[in-house]
């Protein structure tokens, strides 16, 4: 019995000693690395920096973004399902203004897209910090690479901020502006300019060394060489530089001269990223507006392939369903890309004027299980930033002379453009709306804005969202824009349009 | 327990023997009809030692004149008689309700009689639980328990409950279910997964005050239940049970969806009617029936120019039939206990097979199998061991999306039309709203299974050092190994990227998914109770360590594209598409030590002191303290009141609370392909959320027949946990950081009220009435208001986290409803002339009603924005549950009405299909004309998916929750057929969620969890459940 009582008083002991012992509690998290594991250590910022371009990726083509409701905005794809504002910014009239409270319920498209180029931002940001602070690379070639590439990705979602937001945060741990509070924000025009800043960086760091950017970081076929990648910062410069003015008089005020430069030494290849099965590289979005069931080509594009289609199908329940093409002079592509609908899916109580009689079934085979290349930058993409920027600067032969050698001819199998500008501004319109239907994200947004085209009542861009006002303390209603007969100042909303 | 007193009554004698002016008296004891009351105790009163009587009422005593005999029995009112010279005594005793005498033993110093809590605890006892046996403990505790609510998330079978005790504590981030303790075993699988069978009693701990002995865990309360042992055995006695149910699970009601549309057919429309709709402007290819796609199909449908949807199908079918079934449920129970002198065992087995409603699938099957064993080693040693082993299969909808798609579906639709190479469930079976799919084909063609091994055990020994002090030594385990695999066929059909001669679909060519993950809990813990008496004063204590580990690893993987069909390996893929992984631990230290002093059964005070320390804690927070202190004072025992048979009062104070999530304290980046993604800035100071509570109760018994329990308890909440929002840029790219902030308050009114209204030999009725009232509102916050809760298809949230707001208020839009409303938000050019209130209560364009130009509209605020507020709550006026057991001779009826006031639900699932034209109320045949709306106004209403007040839904409703009618065969009639082999024959027909009284119009006002009352799209329904159970003791 006492062995017992003295067995149990031990084990009792034991227990306790154990409860005292400090390091039990002790317990990391074993399945993320620590901030000292991430920026500490030269092979983990390699490694970090090859994530970079994913997130912006996933930021401009997942879901949950802007990426369809531009397209619908931007009447390039029509879709009057209410998904991620598809609806809500292709009302006819557009009567509806961007809701930008937090409680709307596709507030978390913009603060989604915002959330993943702020992210690119920060991360690329903490990597440089951490380069210039000392940490070594070993390799000179992946430093070099590891450089240029996080300020390409600041470059790119900067770019994007600037391109689809009235104003943004320049934030950038290397220069003063660390902590801002909710005033400091800058317009987009500034916003604009850091990304060339950007750029430009990459692009010095990425000539005066020489790298190979493994596939993985760009979610490419094969790997990148420094040369390609140094194309690649050209063409998302001068696309900042062209598809930011919000109305033909900021088209005007653009330097054409540097686009060109840009423009000139931009991919020669098409940038396509591969699928891998809905898991790093999904253009989601693309997929929706293009899926039987939900995206359909707006007839604003069917019209422009062949003139003998409407350009708008009336909101009458009696508007004649347009036959199936049979004009000769029609775009080639109506029946390479795209396909005949004889009957709608759309809802037509949701108004008739969604509807549409063709489809885009270019990226079928892909969307049957996201497995394969999709073009994110056509090289008919930079061909046609090249034209325009010759176009603009007076050169209109050799703006006609690109087109004329582009996908307009080779695949649209359309006329020779003149040397005219109507002409010539007209092709490239054209060529974005057809042939780079739903690469990149809202090229036809951009497009239509700058040409004054955007129906009357669209938001030419979108405000701070409301989650990230939140955050800074801002109390509701929120500022916005878009709506007819209230706002349209051709700055913010479109005051003209197409129709 | 007997036995033991009948042994010291032996001793006593002994001793007693040696004094003088003693003599041995007889006499019985019976009941106020005459029947005798065997194993009553029978002492003497202020001395030790005392019989008990045998099994015709009888005892024998040695008294001296002058001693008062104490008789007291379970089930009657104790009575004291004088010992004069009588040598024999006939003591009748009266029959008192049991409630008093149960006695506790979850959160509290040592087994306390109901009598003497001082804090609240419900037991419910085995015959409460299995008047209708439930198929899992996971619904063994609605209507029974006051203060205690559920809901079912899910209604698929299998599928875990959604308990709360009181009111709701803590900000969405953590769940409101209680600590559940399984033979003292922290169970951490579901509580779906546990038997009922097995269950002896169940004690529900429900406030922070009476929970607080387990510490930073019980903030929620805790659920106690304790199985079957041998020792409630006779020695050397054994025990077969063996029950079999077989039942029948349906869907109690179908949706009402429209069998009407708005377009206009085509003259000749009736010669195709039986084959499909001919609609006006469609031109079909020859030979076409049902309403699937076909690129031969040109044209449009148009509305005719009413736009009413009063315009008949060319075929109407009723297709909710084609995806809910009527599906089966087994029960095959047997257990065996058996007690000898040393040793007691209780072993058994269940199989328990749920089919649920939906066709092609499996549903839930579970086998328990169960060993409680305890073992008399020494005197003072004995050793313990209890253990459940389970294995659950389950086989539910891989998408829930059929659920959806079945509503969407015109009802013209052929669902068994066949896909291009054969195959079954033509998946575009709509031509129009082409992006709804056969909900018929997922079902049939994706394999879904799920399995799950789990093993929950303890083991103990209790050393006896002397009469008033004893050491508990506990090792527990629980082990659960859970998998999942869904295979998707290489020749899965999809809808798009196909040909004209497959109609458009392609095979997606399929894909493997797979997770498998264990976890691991393991505690330790030693306890020191302490009990003695000096004088008048009982004290009880205990002193206690534990210390517990949890381990939990995991694991997925999916590759997509098989090279050879219905090889479903992953070295069958050319690589594997993603995969992912997790490892977490957690250790606690929890040290408590608890106090009750007990004066003579009428003054009661606890007290106890807690010390938690986790890891789960930030590094400067790792420690935290509970305490409770609490009194009763039992006034009958002081005071007689006439009619008052027990009264007593009570109040406690106490402190408990909720472990943060594992990796909150940490800072997080997401990892993908090795590239890591800052998310979560780390948090040292974070501590568990602390609720603390105060609650006062009285108990009563009156008339003889009555009960009374009522307790209010208001309760605070702090260091709520919120996942804040940062500025990624100016967080080294972090997101979001857990911290504690903001304070929920909270108060509660329990009543239970049980009446044993007759209570004769061959008739017995008795009642048990629980209600509670529960107020939660969130009295501090220091972020910005914020939206929670899962909604289905994308759909917006509408559960709004906002200072001085009640917890479950609902926010969102509304429509115009009033002129008063309308004049101050007209629009330029406009007077209030030019508007009316139409029939449904809304406010229209003048002259517009019953046109397409008629619609709603929305609601402003005087700024000029839209109108965003308070749209409905989800928290219920009041819950009451009626049970009410009556029998007669062998039959017995029981029936368990379940009332639920108010409390709205969001029917998210109307606002859906509405879009679609499918709801019930946009059909206008056979509507009065004045009445008629048209397809316009609907979708005015609809409005994409706008969170709107229109779509609120009182939720209240009045179930017949449990029904039984049973049968027991007599003892005379088993002796005579089976000559003492079967002592017990039990026949019945039970009824579960038979009938419900609603205004609600979805499936089952039950619907979504507690917290976020929404019924969505993708939710199984509940069903009802028809069984006949028949249960054999041997």
């Amino acid at each position: 019995m006492k062995k017992i009582k003295f067995l149990s008083v031990i084990s009792l002991a034991i227990f306790v000693a154990l409860g005292c012992k400090k390091s039990v509690l002790e317990v990391t998290d074993q399945n993320t690395p620590t901030f000292k594991d991430v920026y500490s250590d030269g092979s983990s910022l390699v490694k970090v920096a090859g994530g970079l371009f994913n997130t912006i990726y996933v930021g401009e083509h997942a879901y949950n973004g802007v990426e369809m409701c531009l397209a619908t905005a931007a009447d390039n794809v029509t879709c009057s399902w209410g998904n991620q504002a598809m609806r809500d910014m292709s009302w006819e009239p557009r009567n509806h203004a961007w809701d930008n409270s937090a409680a709307y319920s596709y507030a978390g498209i913009t603060e989604f897209t915002w959330a993943q180029m702020y992210g690119t931002i920060g991360v690329a940001a903490n990597i440089l910090q951490a380069i210039y602070g000392g940490t070594k690379i070993d390799n000179p070639g992946d430093e070099a690479m590891t450089r240029s590439v996080s300020r390409f990705t600041q470059g790119v979602a900067y770019g994007n901020l600037a391109l689809l937001f009235d104003k943004a945060y320049v934030v950038d741990s290397l220069s003063s502006v660390h902590n801002p509070g909710y005033d400091n924000s800058s317009p987009y025009t500034s916003v604009a300019n850091a990304a060339l800043g950007y750029l430009d960086s990459a692009i010095a760091i990425a000539s005066s060394s020489s790298f190979t950017i493994p596939a993985s970081w760009f979610g490419t076929a094969s790997d990148m060489s420094s040369s390609d990648f140094v194309k690649l910062c050209n063409t998302c410069a001068a696309r900042i530089l062209s598809y930011t003015p919000r109305n033909k008089t900021q088209l005007q005020a653009v330097n054409w001269a540097k686009v060109k430069t840009y423009a000139d030494a931009g991919i020669t290849t098409d940038f396509s990223v591969v699928g891998d099965s809905y898991t790093n590289w999904y253009d989601e979005a693309g997929d929706y507006l293009t899926y039987d069931g939900w995206g359909l080509t707006d007839m604003y594009v069917v019209n422009l392939m062949d003139p003998t289609e409407p350009a708008h199908w009336d909101d009458s329940p009696t508007f004649p369903y347009p036959p199936v093409s049979t004009n000769p002079n029609a775009d080639k592509r109506l029946n390479t890309d795209f396909e005949y609908v004889s009957s709608n899916w759309l809802n037509p109580t949701r108004g008739y004027y969604h509807f549409s009689n063709y489809r885009s079934n270019r990226y079928d085979q892909l969307y049957i299980s996201d497995i394969g290349p999709k073009p994110e930058i056509m090289k008919a993409e930079n061909d046609m930033l090249r034209a325009e920027a010759r176009a603009y600067t007076g050169d209109l032969a050799g703006a006609a002379a690109i087109i004329n050698a582009s996908t307009w001819k080779t695949r649209g199998g359309l006329p020779d453009v003149a040397a005219d500008l109507t002409s010539i501004v007209n092709a490239i319109h054209h060529e974005r709306f057809v042939e780079m239907y739903t690469t990149g994200m809202g090229l036809q947004f951009f497009e239509m804005r700058k040409l004054n085209l955007l129906q009357k009542g669209t938001p030419l861009h979108f405000p701070i969202p409301a989650q990230e006002m939140q955050k800074f303390g801002q109390n509701p209603p929120y500022y916005t824009f878009g709506d007819l007969y209230s706002t349209e100042d051709g700055i913010n909303t479109s005051n003209a349009g197409w129709r | 327990m007997r036995k033991f007193a009948s042994l010291l009554t032996v001793l006593m004698l002994l001793c007693t023997l040696a004094f003088a002016q003693t003599r041995t008296v007889t006499g019985t004891v019976k009941d106020d009809n005459g029947q005798p009351i065997p194993g009553a105790s029978v002492t003497i009163k202020g001395k030790k030692g005392g019989t008990s009587t045998d099994a015709k009422g009888a005892f024998k005593l040695v008294v001296s004149t002058g001693n008062t005999l104490v008789i007291t029995a379970v089930g009657y009112a104790q009575r004291e008689v004088s010992v004069d010279n009588s040598s024999s005594f006939d003591i009748n005793l009266i029959p008192q309700r049991t409630d008093l005498t149960e006695v506790i033993v979850t959160s509290v110093a040592g087994a306390t009689t109901k009598a003497n809590m001082t804090v609240s605890v419900t037991k419910l006892n085995a015959d409460k639980l299995t008047q209708v046996p439930a198929t899992s403990m996971a619904s063994a505790l609605q209507g029974k328990v006051a203060g205690l609510q559920m809901a079912s998330p899910q209604g698929n079978p299998g599928s875990e409950p959604d308990i709360q005790l009181r009111a709701d504590n803590n900000l969405p981030n953590v769940g409101s279910g209680p600590l559940i303790l399984i033979d003292g075993v922290i169970l951490n699988g579901s509580l779906a997964d546990i038997n009922a069978d097995d269950v002896e009693s169940i004690e529900v701990v429900k406030g922070a005050a009476a929970s607080a002995l387990y510490g930073s865990r019980a903030g929620n309360g805790v659920i106690a239940i304790t199985t079957k042992r041998g020792s409630r055995l006779n020695v050397n006695t054994v025990a077969v049970t063996v029950r079999n149910e077989i039942g029948f699970q349906n869907l109690p009601k179908e949706l009402s969806l429209a069998t009407h549309h708005q377009y206009a057919l085509a003259s000749d429309w009736q010669q195709y009617q039986g084959q499909y709709t001919k609609y006006a402007g469609v031109t079909y290819p020859s030979g076409y029936t049902g309403a699937g796609y076909s690129p031969l199909i040109s044209g449009n449908q148009t509305p005719d120019a009413d736009h009413y949807m009063d315009n008949p199908f060319g075929v109407t079918n009723d297709l909710q039939k084609a995806i809910f079934r009527t599906g089966n449920n087994f029960t095959n129970f047997v257990s065996v206990s058996s007690r000898s002198e040393k040793t007691n065992l209780y072993t058994s087995f269940e199989n328990n097979v749920q089919q649920g409603i939906v066709v092609f699938t499996g549903g839930y099957q579970r086998q328990n199998f169960r060993l409680n064993l305890d073992q008399q080693i020494a005197k003072w040693l004995k050793i313990s061991t209890s253990n459940l082993y389970i294995t659950t299969e389950t086989n539910q909808p891989s998408d829930a999306g059929s659920f959806f798609n079945v509503l969407l579906m015109t009802p013209d639709v052929n669902l068994y039309q066949a896909n291009p190479d054969g195959q079954p469930y033509y998946l575009r079976t709509e031509q129009f709203l082409g992006n709804n799919t056969n909900p018929l084909y997922d079902l049939w063609k994706y394999k879904p299974d799920s399995k799950d091994r789990h093993w929950i055990g303890d083991y103990s020994a209790n050393v006896k050092f002397t009469s008033w002090a004893n050491l508990d030594l506990n090792q527990t385990i629980e082990i659960e190994d859970s998998r999942y695999t869904l295979v998707v066929p290489k020749d899965t059909w999809t809808f798009s990227g196909g040909t004209a001669a497959t109609n458009g679909e392609a095979y997606t060519n399929g894909s493997l998914s797979q997770n498998s993950s264990e976890s691991i809990n393991k505690n330790t813990q030693v306890t020191l109770n302490l009990t003695k008496k000096f004088g008048g004063l009982d004290v009880k204590g205990k002193l206690s360590y534990l210390y517990e580990n949890a381990h939990y690893e995991g694991f997925n993987e999916y590759a997509s594209q098989f090279q050879y069909p219905d090889v479903p390996v992953f070295a069958n893929f050319t690589n594997i598409t993603s995969g992912g992984s997790s490892i977490t631990d957690s250790r606690t230290q929890d040290y408590f030590a608890i106090a009750s002093l007990n004066w003579k059964n009428k003054y009661l005070v606890d007290g106890m002191f807690r010390q938690d320390g986790s890891s789960l804690f930030g590094s400067n927070a790792r420690w935290n303290s509970y305490y409770r202190i609490s009194g009763a004072y039992r006034i009958t025992q002081d005071i007689r009141i006439p009619g008052i048979d027990e009264l007593k009062i009570r109040a406690a104070y106490g402190t408990a609370g909720i472990r943060p999530g594992f990796d909150w304290q940490y800072e997080v980046f997401l990892l993908s392909n090795g590239v890591a993604t800052a998310l979560q800035e780390g948090n040292n100071d974070l501590k568990p959320s602390n609720t603390a509570e105060t609650e006062v109760g009285l108990d009563a018994n009156f008339l003889k027949k009555f009960s009374l329990e009522a307790v209010y308890a208001s309760s605070v909440t702090t260091n709520q946990y919120l996942n804040v929002p940062l500025v990624a840029f100016l967080n080294n790219g972090h997101s979001q950081q857990w911290q504690n902030a903001g304070t929920v308050k909270s108060n509660t009114l329990e009543l239970t009220l049980g009446a044993d209204w007759v209570k004769h030999k061959d008739f017995s009725w008795s009642t048990n009435i629980v209600f509670s009232r529960i107020r939660q509102k969130i009295t501090s916050l220091p972020i910005k208001p914020y939206l929670y809760g899962g909604t289905d298809g994308g759909g917006g949230q509408m559960f709004y986290i906002k200072q001085g707001e009640t917890y479950g208020a609902m926010y969102g839009y509304d429509y115009v409803r009033t002129l008063d409303q309308m004049s101050h938000q007209l629009p330029a050019g406009k007077s209030i002339s030019d508007y009316e209130v139409n029939s449904d209560g809304f406010v229209v364009a003048k002259g517009t009603q019953g046109t397409p130009q008629e619609a709603v509209i929305q609601l402003k605020s005087p700024d000029g924005s839209l109108w965003y507020g308070k749209i409905g709550d989800g928290n219920p006026n009041f819950n009451m549950g009626v049970s009410n057991t009556l029998k007669y001779k062998g039959i017995s009826l029981y029936f368990l009405i379940d009332v639920k006031d108010g409390g709205d639900v969001y029917n998210a699932r109307s606002e859906w299909i509405t879009r679609d034209n499918r709801n019930g109320i946009e059909d206008m045949y056979g509507v009065d004309p004045s009445k008629k709306k048209t397809y316009d106004y609907f979708q005015s209403i609809y409005n994409v998916n706008q969170i709107n007040r229109y779509w609120v839904e009182n939720a209240g409703y009045i179930k017949l929750r449990e029904v039984s009618l049973g049968y027991s065969f007599s003892n005379k009639f088993l002796d005579r057929t089976f000559k003492g082999v079967v002592k017990g024959i039990t026949a019945k027909a039970i009824g579960r969620n038979l009938a419900t009284i609603t205004n609600y119009s979805g499936y089952d006002p039950e619907v979504g969890t507690l917290r976020t009352p929404y019924d969505g799209i993708n939710h199984y329904p509940n069903f009802r459940n028809i069984a006949f159970s028949l249960q054999f003791d041997f």
